[in-house]
């Protein structure tokens, strides 16, 4: 029996260490996205990560552009580097699924998800940073005004602005018609407060329309990037970028046929390779 | 006397020219050696000084010479010895010679040249030289003096040989410079990213012409390109055989053969290889500056995995070697890539857990293939440990490449097949915790299963309409109240404001209408009394009340009433106010004819207080 057994082993090891001839990719047809999401799906939970990575690369490589492939694509990163098979970008990359997969989800359970996990990334990055006698800061947060346009959704900040259009409206006819005093101290105070209100809503609401036309931000994907100056020289004293950061990108190489990337992190501006950042995918 | 004088004087300056020559004996002689050249031919400009004395020669020059470059300067002494007849004489001097060519077809006068003898600048003839263009040079004449008749006519024989191994794929329709030039070319203008683009570098060198060995030599530039050299050994040029250019043949030589692999896409530049040839001293030889257009591959059909660049035609094979091990042990795995194209320097590895690659050893045979290709092979030696007891299996190796040829791509596999591993000895109680505490991101969530699908990307405040709600709603309700408020304080003005002249008429002759339906003849009067002040009024501004009859005739002549209507409106005025403060009563018959009367006298007034 065990004779047996061998020989059913040795048989296997040989046919499958012949080298095939290489082959062409696929049989002609396309795999649709949801067939190479499902099949990329597969890959991550039999821990084939780097099957599992190929298939959601290619799958951003056609452009598609989705809040669940983007958070799996960084689970996938991110238990490559669990399982110990950590490739050099690899946190960095699954910090970027994970960003972009907030950014782009509608499904609050799966932001409340990609936030955990851009948590434990961050984590690790900070505890790596931290070994190294590095800063571990990973994050300078967003300026006063982008921190509130981010409170609150888009379309939310819309909807305010019209519930304070109306009751401004309202102050004003109230002011304007009632004849008792009370009735117009009380349309004198709705008037003032909406109308200061609705300034305010209205510029946070211009603001957030054109963070969302203009502002483009990318993840670091290299461990220790260093910021370069004009010339591309690395700038003296500046401490390097922790891989995962969050950057504004100033001016894109994708904008024409450059080398680098000029950004802003943390109010410091430079260069990085093109390589170094990805650019977050915008809704 | 006078003749005796004359002759003696002859004789003198006879015999003092004749010393002179004697002292000085200097010959100048100039020449070329051959009087027909092609554009860029180089010919020798020749100054021979000599004497016979002791003149000492400084200082040569040419001269004159339009159209001509001077390559070359060289000079040297000339001394020449003979017996005749047991006497000798010796002669000394200078020789020098320009080696020049002529950039355009045309007769240039060369010269004449000069040389200081003694002090003193003397100069030779000129001479013509005809330079007609390249390839109509003819056959040099023989020399008829030439006791060899052409035996050894190099120049015949160079353009024979050259003849005949002309190649019609080096041929141009025109030499890039004279003496010797680089041409550089590469076999396609349009490739993907990775693809190989194949440069090459020739010398064409003028068969007539000595160019001498390249210096200075400069590599061509392409910082956008991987470059790999397709020639073993690229220190030296190889002849490829002839070509005609502009007509004539000349030597061909490879320089560069390189495989360029376009690292980006977009418009890539290969600057130019440059070098001098000292010895022909004809300056700088540049090749042409090219460019590439580089694109991406083909995004439809691209594979899971497939590595931007990975560009040619592989094939892998895969050596495992123990099969079976201890636990944590390790097995070797050789995975050898070969083929031709940019050959990746990293594969895809499977990842199986408890499977861990250690970094490779790589060893490559890589160079110029057939058919003008880069390739070979390159090995990749790993140390894979296994840390999981029981039949492991390795996966395959996956490498996706973009296939130029086929513009397909394709998918190179190499099965890694399955090991045994024993159990290794139990690991020390506590170090298992300890390397689950090591873990990292122990704590990631769920992966999802389902794509949420785009979303339609609109926004309120994308939408003019939103804005316009939002600032319009409160901006109309101030409007709105604002004309409110308007209408309301204009039909106030209207009621607080006089009323006009006009309006005034207008109700004083509804109250004679009213009053002559009555049976008040005073009141009836005085109504039309007052309707025709009114009237009156509306007509000119003058009042008919509490007025000297001449004052108020005047006036209302003044304002363009005829007199006879003046007096008649005063009349009628004076009777109504005479019947409305009679004693007796007033038939109402009367009062309707005084308002008839004031009617048909003030017509248009009537016509005013009716409308």
């Amino acid at each position: 029996m065990r004779w047996l057994l061998a020989a059913g082993v040795l048989a296997m090891v040989v046919t499958s260490n012949v080298a095939r001839a290489e082959e062409p990719a696929g049989d002609g047809q396309e795999e649709s996205p949801s067939a190479l999401f499902a099949s990329a799906n597969e890959a991550l939970k039999a821990e084939r990560h780097g099957d599992a990575i190929a298939r959601f690369e290619a799958l951003a490589d056609r452009g598609v552009v989705d809040a669940a492939v983007s958070y799996d694509r960084g689970l996938a990163y991110a238990a490559r580097v669990r399982a110990k098979m950590e490739q050099p970008g690899d946190l960095g990359r699954a910090a970027h699924g994970f960003e972009e997969a907030r950014e782009l989800t509608h499904d609050r359970a799966l932001a409340r998800d990609a936030t955990a996990a851009l948590g434990e990334v961050r984590a690790e990055v900070a505890r790596r940073r931290a070994r190294g006698g590095e800063p571990i800061e990973m994050d300078h947060g967003a300026s006063p005004l982008r921190a509130i346009v981010r409170l609150l959704a888009e379309d939310t900040w819309m909807i305010l602005a019209g519930v304070l259009a109306f009751a401004l409206s309202v102050g004003i006819i109230v002011r304007a018609v009632a004849k008792a005093s009370r009735a117009k101290v009380a349309g004198t105070t709705t008037l003032s407060v909406s109308g200061v209100l609705l300034l305010t809503v209205a510029l946070v609401m211009w603001a957030a329309r054109d963070d969302r036309l203009h502002l483009r931000e990318g993840i670091i994907v290299v461990p220790n990037a260093r910021l370069l100056d004009d010339r591309h020289i690395a700038l003296g004293g500046a401490p390097p970028l922790p891989e995962g950061a969050r950057v504004r990108l100033l001016e894109s190489a994708a904008e024409g046929p450059r080398e680098f990337t000029k950004i802003e992190f943390g109010g410091a501006v430079g260069h990085l390779g093109a390589g170094t950042v990805l650019p977050l995918a915008a809704r | 006397m006078t003749r005796r004088l004359l002759a003696f004087f002859v004789f003198v300056a006879a015999a003092l020219f004749a010393v002179e020559a004697r002292a000085e004996n200097v010959e100048l002689r100039s020449s070329v050696d051959r009087a027909v050249v092609e554009v860029g031919e180089t010919f020798a400009f020749t100054l021979q000084a000599t004497t016979d004395g002791n003149a000492t020669f400084d200082d040569p020059k040419p001269g004159p010479t339009p159209g001509v470059k001077i390559d070359q300067v060289s000079q040297g002494p000339v001394q020449r010895v003979m017996v005749v007849n047991g006497q000798m004489s010796q002669t000394r001097g200078l020789v020098t010679t320009w080696t020049m060519h002529a950039d355009r077809p045309g007769t240039v006068t060369l010269g004449p040249p000069s040389v200081v003898v003694a002090g003193k600048r003397r100069a030779a003839t000129s001479v013509a030289v005809t330079v007609v263009p390249r390839g109509q040079g003819g056959r040099r004449a023989p020399d008829p003096l030439d006791p060899w008749k052409g035996i050894f006519d190099i120049d015949d024989r160079i353009q024979r040989e050259v003849e005949a191994n002309v190649d019609p794929k080096l041929g141009l329709d025109a030499e890039r410079a004279p003496v010797a030039f680089l041409h550089a070319t590469i076999d396609k203008t349009v490739a993907v990213v990775g693809e190989q683009v194949t440069l090459t570098v020739y010398l064409y060198e003028d068969p007539y012409q000595h160019q001498g060995k390249p210096a200075d030599v400069h590599e061509s530039n392409a910082p956008d390109f991987l470059k790999r050299s397709l020639l073993e050994d690229e220190t030296r040029a190889v002849g490829v055989g002839t070509a005609k250019v502009g007509g004539r043949a000349w030597n061909v030589k490879l320089v560069r053969k390189s495989a360029l692999f376009p690292l980006k896409a977009g418009r890539l530049v290969i600057d130019p290889m440059s070098l001098t040839l000292p010895r022909a001293r004809v300056g700088l030889r540049e090749s042409e500056r090219l460019s590439v257009d580089v694109s991406e591959p083909k995004v439809a059909g691209r594979p899971p995995g497939y590595q931007l660049g990975d560009v040619g035609d592989f094939a892998l094979s895969a050596t495992v070697n123990p099969r079976t091990l201890v636990q944590d042990g390790a097995v070797g795995v050789t995975l050898e890539l070969r083929g031709t194209g940019n050959l990746p320097s990293k594969l895809p590895l499977p990842t199986v857990p408890g499977v861990e690659w250690l970094e490779p050893q790589i060893n490559e045979k890589l160079g110029g293939q057939a058919d003008e290709r880069f390739g070979g092979t390159r090995t990749f030696a790993y140390v894979v440990r296994l840390h999981k007891p029981g039949t492991i299996d390795l996966g395959e190796v996956r490498l996706a490449f973009f296939d130029p040829s086929q513009r397909t791509y394709r998918t190179a596999t190499a099965g890694l097949g399955i090991v045994q591993v024993t159990p290794g000895a139990p690991a020390a109680a506590g170090s298992g915790a300890k390397d689950d505490a090591d873990l990292p991101l122990r704590a990631l969530p769920a992966a999802r299963t389902t794509m949420e699908g785009q979303h339609t990307g609109s926004y309120l405040t994308d939408r003019p309409g939103a804005w316009a709600a939002v600032f319009g709603a409160p901006l109309a309700c101030v409007l709105g109240l604002g004309a409110v408020g308007l209408v309301r304080r204009s039909r106030r003005d209207r009621k607080e404001r006089a009323p006009t002249s006009d309006e005034i008429a207008k109700k004083r002759v509804s109250e004679v209408q009213k009053a002559l339906k009555g049976d008040d003849g005073k009141a009836a009067f005085g109504a039309v009394a007052r309707a025709l002040d009114a009237l009156v009024h509306a007509k000119t501004t003058i009042s008919l009340r509490g007025a000297a009859g001449e004052t108020i005739a005047r006036e209302l002549v003044e304002k363009g009433i005829s007199e006879t209507q003046a007096d008649s409106i005063i009349a009628i005025h004076r009777r109504c106010e005479d019947a409305r403060f009679a004693p007796h009563d007033v038939p109402m018959d009367e009062a309707r004819a005084a308002w008839e009367e004031v009617r048909t006298l003030t017509g248009e007034l009537t016509e005013l207080g009716e409308r």
